[in-house]
């Protein structure tokens, strides 16, 4: 059987923060290297920190739904949120060699998503932004 | 997050501890606000204890490190993580470090 979680989590900061708490005990359950599970900790919340500053127009509460898999080899992340279309893998990469005084500021996020993960893939279904990450261990 | 203070002459050290996510991340920029407002010419943000780096932490550092170099002052991180260090190299900011 594969062990796996899912949690469904409303678009809130301490949402996210619960969501990042369960995933620690999840990775601990299950022998997780600190390192791996760093690097998907940091993938998570920067994905997530972009749906909540950008994924609505509105002030409703929306639900964002994350499935984890440990599918060894691999470790799979799947969040699904009914936000604005926007496909992360998309986005122009940042020039990290420009000096700093001239980087702009924006676009690091998924910068580091893809810096940490070992792949990733987007899909739009059904009016929602699917997510894959992952994460080989 | 419960932010360690340091002060040592017109220097101040921040100490974070743990995941230095969104929520954090906007707890340092309130102190670093208040520092800069309360006339400090150095402050460190001590980041030994650090588990977790996200890119809203990385911006504050950014965003406040230009505004103290501006002022012919200084922002820098301290003593980062192995987790932070890698944090910031991979966004390619390693000059926001103490060397």
């Amino acid at each position: 059987m594969t062990p796996q979680l899912e949690l469904t989590l409303p678009n809130q900061r301490s949402g996210v923060a619960q969501l990042q708490d369960q995933l620690e005990s999840f990775a601990r359950q299950h022998g997780l290297a600190a390192r791996v599970f760093h690097d998907v900790q940091l993938a998570i919340e920067e994905h997530l920190t972009n749906i909540l500053l950008h994924g609505y127009g509105d002030n409703l509460e929306h639900q964002i739904r994350v499935r984890i898999q440990l599918d060894l080899p691999e470790l799979r992340v799947e969040v699904e949120d009914d936000g604005r279309p926007f496909n992360p893998l998309a986005q122009p990469e940042p020039r990290v060699s420009q000096p700093i005084d001239e980087r702009p500021i924006g676009g690091l996020g998924i910068h580091m998503m893809r810096k940490s993960l070992d792949g990733m893939e987007y899909r739009r279904a059904e009016g929602k932004n699917i997510l894959l990450m992952i994460k080989r261990l | 997050m419960d932010i360690g203070k340091r002060i040592s002459g017109d220097s101040l050290e921040l100490m974070l501890p743990g995941r230095i996510d969104g929520a954090a991340a906007h707890q340092l920029e309130v102190e670093v606000i208040a520092a800069m407002q309360q006339g400090y010419k150095a402050i460190y943000v001590n980041l030994a204890q650090a588990t977790f780096l996200c890119s809203a932490g990385i911006r504050v550092l950014l965003q406040y490190h230009r505004q103290m170099k501006g002022k012919g002052l200084k922002l820098l991180a301290s003593r980062p993580s192995p987790e932070v260090t890698s944090a910031l190299e991979m966004t390619g900011f390693p000059e926001l470090v103490e060397k």
